[in-house]
């Protein structure tokens, strides 16, 4: 698993490559935090396009994040969904909390 | 035709080896030639089901064992996920979605429901103390046999 963010006007964007399992879901959970209070005014963008593997670890560290940015009136978008994922983020309901689109672009100016 | 395979496999309980187990599973029903979404709904059930027993069945303390078989019998695939850990008091609790006994970890409680989902059929085992043994069932729809 490899996590890049990139900044763009209005947006934090979160890339992760690769699996997101228990294993790595707390790595992504603290370097995620990090971004987001240090730029709580940003929108937040996960982007899944490069993810091969999800299980509900992901659906936990996806929701947290949703709530955490909730907590100080943020906002949260998903892009890139994919057959490894696109599943199990219908199944976990995110899908009606979290807004998703196909592109980071489409994400960051909507 | 008739065909049938057997793997008995044993790992500790450190969350290296949810990969692991995924891999294993998913390179003994290749023989059946899956497909795409057929390959990850098993690698998902079994991470959940591996994930359960290191994080739950022994509290992530890394020191227990962990043991998984799995069978082929012709397009049926069985794997049976076990561990020596703690146990499950109320099993039917424990497998309503969204039924997590560590929120705070961020588990969002989904596991077993992702593991009756993507498989055909789930069953649990539990003594509390003892251990627990979770046993999935699906049927591979191969075009070799
Ligand atoms: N092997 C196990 N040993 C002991 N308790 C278990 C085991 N597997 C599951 N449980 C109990 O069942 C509950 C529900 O499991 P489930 O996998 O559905 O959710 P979770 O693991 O809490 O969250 P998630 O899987 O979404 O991260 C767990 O919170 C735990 O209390
Ligand atoms: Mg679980």
């Amino acid at each position: 698993m490899k996590l890049t963010f990139s900044s763009e006007k209005n947006a934090t964007v979160m890339k992760i490559c690769g699996e997101i399992d228990h294993r790595y879901a707390i790595q992504i959970r603290n370097e995620a935090d990090k971004k987001i209070v240090t730029y709580p005014d940003k929108k937040f963008v996960i982007d899944l396009s490069e993810v091969s593997f999800m299980d509900s670890s992901g659906i936990g560290v996806i929701i947290g994040r949703y709530k955490l940015i909730k907590s100080f009136g943020g906002e949260i978008a998903i892009s890139g969904v994919n057959s490894a994922v696109g599943k199990i983020l219908e199944m976990s309901g995110i899908k009606k909390i979290i807004p998703l689109f196909d592109t980071v672009e489409d994400a960051v100016n909507n | 035709m008739n065909y049938s395979n057997t793997i008995k496999t044993s790992f500790i309980s450190i969350p290296e080896n949810e990969s692991l187990a995924r891999v294993i599973c998913a390179s003994f029903i290749s023989q059946l030639d899956p497909t795409i979404e057929e390959l990850t709904d098993v690698k998902t059930a079994v991470s959940e089901a591996v994930t359960n027993s290191i994080v739950h069945g022994y509290s992530s303390k890394g020191n227990g064992m962990i043991f998984m078989d799995c069978t082929i019998e012709n397009e049926c695939f069985t794997v049976e996920i076990k561990d020596n850990g703690k146990g499950i008091e109320d099993i039917e609790k424990a497998m309503e979605p969204m039924y997590t006994s560590c929120p705070e970890a961020e588990r969002s409680g989904m596991g077993f429901t992702v593991m009756e989902t993507f498989m055909d059929s789930v069953k649990v085992n539990s003594v509390v103390g003892v251990g627990t043994k979770v046993t999935m069932k699906k049927v591979i729809k191969s075009k070799l046999l």
